[in-house]
Parts: structure tokens; sequence; C-alpha cells
């Protein structure tokens, strides 16, 4: 092999599998300098991870986590600790000092500084300007999609389905039942908050899937909601005023609510968090951060779904999260046109890979579940930059 | 007390199956199994050690709750990774809410007296975790399963409930963006390597 074959090699292969071009390495001074820095590297990265898990005591973890069993705490957690930032940047140099047999530089920032700020930093959020070309509907002109009108995994192999609509979720879900039912739920806890919002009137939950409770009956209720500490019943609650904001088209208000609901009740309802999704995905590139996260949120509890509920849902979130990544790409590749520095450039391109993971993601699944992939395909090439990369 | 001296006597289905009927000491014995890669997945998912250190906290708290809820019919590992997961992003929300963090973390490195070698492991050390820190959180997750823990792409796309096909495919684009990054951040390493 020649050295660009060999360089190429270098960038694919796993470094365990390195000793595979060692005849070429043995004889080539400028591939084997490449293998030694990547060599190097990731050795000082895997070592840095591994002193971070070995650093927390496990028994104080332990001990912590009894004390919250018997009575509930939320986080922070732990004394800001010093000695795990200091072990694990200290890591990634004592690798250096392990596996260098002599001095090599990398041209940068000094290393305090970029250990640091990884260390201390959140991931990089990339929250660019809306632009009129990029501030598009996700999901616009999917509407008028048919639903389904057989479930996708009994379609016959080679006569694909045509796609779900993303957003007909909107109009599917309730809030009142969350799929599957809340088995944290009990009898009592039922009893209990049902005698208490019938202090707030008759008929609460038909009038709620009307939209048509009345202002002192949602201040009554939001009265409940507030002096209701056990989440199960504050869950059924908030789901009410979810339901009758919902179906009285103030779409505003159920915003605040449902944002309310996951951060302070519970984020489990995949149902919800897809709803939530979609509701964001027709706000444009600026909310499609969200539709990314509560896409995720929603994947992540997707077995509460079964049979064509399951198909149908997995594949809206998947590409409503591919398209908002999309968003998000086409929207940092705009900026760093613009702007010309290497962050925004950075910023891009991690948009993309992102975009790029995403959209195979969605792809893969398609072509699982049967269901016509041509957008997911277009998209995976778009973002990858090549068609036999989002090959079956 | 039971301790990780005894997992022996079972193999890990057994210890996590006692801990999942209940049985305390089986449960210590699982959390402490897994609590060092509980706190690499947070890391991995956050990218910030404060952070991470939170959401292992949280995440030991509701393995020791819900490990009832765990259902044996899928992998431990992938649940457990769920449930990491979800402590992350639960901890990001939490941050959002309270803005950013007053707590300045520092590596005061620069404090110390250091040699022109010591400078030039930081600074190789330095142009490593920058580079990482460009992957996005799923890919740091494959390639640390795959290329640091010696998982296969399909036991890792098992661990992070995505295709297998998007699990090679991520793995593929870490790493060559991870080298990628370290090859142009050290356009003068190939010169000192080659002046060796």
């Amino acid at each position: 092999m020649n050295c660009d074959r060999i360089r190429e090699r270098l960038m694919e292969i796993p470094v365990a599998e390195f000793g595979q071009l060692e005849s070429h390495l043995a004889t080539c001074p400028e591939c084997r300098a490449l293998a030694d820095v990547i060599v190097e590297a990731e050795g000082a990265i895997g070592l840095a991870l591994d002193d971070f898990a070995a650093a927390g005591s496990f028994e104080d973890a332990w001990q912590r986590a009894e004390r919250a069993e018997v009575v509930p705490v939320q986080g922070p957690w732990a004394r800001r600790s010093v000695i795990g930032l200091a072990a694990l940047a200290a890591a990634a140099v004592l690798a250096l000092a392990l596996t260098a047999s002599r001095p090599s530089a990398v041209s940068g920032q000094a290393g305090e500084t970029v250990v640091a700020r990884w260390l201390g930093q959140s991931d990089v959020v990339v929250s660019p300007p809306p632009s009129p070309a990029a501030d598009e509907h996700l999901d616009e002109g999917t509407d008028a999609a048919p639903r389904p009108g057989r479930a996708a995994s009994r379609v016959p192999r080679g006569a694909r389905a045509s796609e779900p609509d993303a957003l007909a979720v909107l109009n599917d879900v309730s809030e009142l039942q969350p799929p599957g039912g809340d088995p944290e739920r009990s009898a009592a806890g039922d009893e209990r908050i049902a005698r208490t919002l019938a202090t707030c009137g008759q008929d609460l939950e038909p009038r709620a899937i009307m939209g048509r409770l009345d202002a002192p009956s949602i201040a009554c209720v939001e009265a409940v909601y507030a002096n209701t500490q056990r989440l199960t019943e504050r869950d059924r609650v908030s789901r009410l005023l979810l339901a009758n904001a919902w179906a009285a088209g103030d779409h505003t208000r159920w915003e605040q609510l449902v944002k309310r609901h996951l951060d302070e009740v519970s984020r489990a309802d995949p149902d919800l968090c897809y709803k939530y999704a979609a509701f964001l995905s027709r706000r444009g590139v600026s909310r499609a951060e969200g539709v990314v996260r509560w896409s995720e949120v929603a994947l992540e509890n997707k077995d509460r779904w079964q049979g064509d509920t399951y198909t149908t849902r997995v594949y809206g979130l998947l590409k409503l999260r591919s398209r908002a990544a999309e968003l998000l790409w086409r929207s940092a590749e705009e900026r760093a046109a613009v702007t010309a520095d290497d962050e925004a450039r950075d910023s891009a391109d991690r948009a993309r890979a992102l975009a790029a993971t995403f959209a195979r993601e969605w792809l893969d699944y398609a072509r699982a579940a049967n269901l016509d992939d041509t957008l997911a395909f277009d998209l995976c090439v778009s973002t990858a930059g090549a068609r036999e990369a989002c090959a079956e | 007390m039971q301790s990780w001296e005894h997992m022996a006597e079972h193999s890990p289905d057994e210890w996590i199956e006692r801990a999942r009927s209940g049985d305390r000491a089986a449960l210590r014995v699982v959390a402490e199994q897994w609590w060092p890669t509980m706190r690499r997945w947070a890391l991995l998912d956050l990218g910030d050690a404060s952070l991470a250190e939170d959401a292992a906290q949280e995440a030991m708290v509701r393995l020791v709750r819900f490990i009832g809820q765990y259902d044996p019919a899928r992998p431990f590992r992938a649940w457990l990774h769920m449930v990491v997961r979800n402590c992350a992003r639960d901890v990001m929300a939490r941050r959002g809410r309270q803005g950013e963090r007053e707590v300045a973390l520092e590596w005061e490195v620069a404090d110390h007296p250091s040699t022109d070698r010591q400078l030039d492991l930081e600074r190789h050390a330095a142009a490593a975790m920058k580079a990482f820190e460009a992957l996005s959180p799923r890919q740091r997750q494959v390639f640390d399963l795959c290329d640091r823990q010696g998982l296969t792409p399909a036991e890792a796309a098992e661990t992070l409930g995505m295709a297998q096909g998007t699990a090679r495919y991520t793995l593929h684009e870490a790493r060559k963006t991870l080298r990628a990054k370290l090859l142009a951040a050290g356009s003068d390493v190939l010169q000192l390597l080659r002046d060796r």
C-alpha cells in the first residue's frame, strides 16, 4: 500500500488495528508519526475518562442515594469536586507522560485553558438568529399527507407504505390518557384527587376535553395543582389543564402548561413529549433545538407504545428530529459563511455531523419498518455528502 | 454487608435479578459495579465534569429507587444507560433554569512551575481534549464504547438504543472527525516528530 492509502486507513480504523499496517509504518517515518499522534491522543482521552470514572466515591454516592429514598432531595448533590477535575485533567497529561517516549507539542491554546474549558463547559448550543430563509416550518408540506391506512409493519416487502404524517400527533394525542397508563397511579390517589377536584365543579374532564372550563374552574384547578404534593396527583390535575387549553385553541397557554408539566411533574409520557416537539416544529429554526430535545426525550420512552402506534410515532419523531437538525445545520452554515471565523465553522461542522447521524437513524428506521424512505435518503445524502454513505 | 469482592459468588445477571427482587445487599453490589460506568456515561453525555457529578449521583438515586421496574428481557446496560441519560437531561434542564453556574472550575496548572516538557505534554493533552470536545455527545459515546471499552458496534447500538447501521456510521464519523481535528490542530506535530 502507498502512503495515501495508509493515511486513509489510519483515519478510519481503530487504534487496536494499527498493527495491521506495521510493515509500512516500520519503513515510513511520516506515516509512523501520524499513527503516533493518534495513538497518544486517543490514549490520553481514554485515561482522562478512566480517571473521572474512578474518581467518585461510591460510598458517598450510595449513602446519598439511600438518604434520598427516605427524603426526596433534588440535586445538586456533590460538593464541587475540584479533586475530580484535577484528577481528570492530570490524567490526560499523565497519559502522555506514560505513552510518549519523547517531547512533542501540539499548537493551540495553553493546556490548562483548553482542558478546563472542556471540563467546565456544557454542550455547545447552536442558537443562530432566525433568518427568513431558515425560519420555515420544519414539516411544512406534510400536514396534508394522508394518514397511513394500515400498519406500516404489515406492508408486504417491496411495496413500501407512504410515510406517516409526523404532525398528526397534534390531533391524535389526548393529554388525559398517557399511553400504557401510569404504573404509579393508585386507586386511593385517584379517589383522593377526584374528591379535591370535585370542589372546582362538576364534570371537569368532559368540559376540559371540549375546552370549556370557565375561568373560576381553571383558577380552582390551578390552586389544587399548587397545593398537591404527590406527583401522580399533580400529573392528573396538570393534564386536565393541558387538555382544556389545547381544546380551547389557547396554544400560548398550552405551551406554558406543557413546559411546566415536563419540568415539574414528569417527562415520562412519550405522547406529550412528541406533541410538544411537533408543536415546536411549527415555530421555525428558533425552536429547532427544542424539537431535537423533546423528540429525544420521547424516544427514550418509546417502549410505552405498541404495534402500529409504535411504528408511526417512532418514525414521526425521527423525522421531526432530523428535519430540526437539518435546519440547525443550515442556519449554522449561513452563520459560518457570514462570520468566517473558526468557531462558527466548528459549530457548523458539529451541526452537520449531528444532522447526518439523525438522518441516518431516520433512514435506517424507515427501511426497517418498510416505510417510504425517499425523504430520509435525500437528507442522509445531503448531510453525509455521499450517496454511498447512505447505502443499505 | 456484601461488597464488590463478593461479585464472583453469582453471575452479573444473578446479582441484578436479586437486586430487582428487593435484595438490598445485591443492589449495593450492582450499584458499586456500575458506578464508574455511570460517571463515565454522564461525562460523555454532558461534556462537563461538574454537571456529570450531579447527573451520576441522580442516576444512583434512580437506580436504587427504580431497580424493581427494570425489565430483564432488555439488556441491563441499555436500561441503565437510559437512566443516566435521563438524569443528564434533567441536570441540563435545571441548569438552564438556574442560569450559568457560579462555580468557577479551573485547572490551575499555570500556577505551578512547568518544564518545557510538561508544557508540551499539557498542550498535547489539551489538543486531544479539544478535539474530543468537537464530537457530538452521541459520537463521544459510541467512540468510547467501541474504541476505548472494546464493545462491538452491535453492542454499542444495543446500549445506546440505536440501529446497528447508525452505530457503525457514527463510529466512523467520530474517528474521522476526531483524527482530522487532532491533525489539523497540530500542524507542527509532524514536524516535531520528524525531528525527534
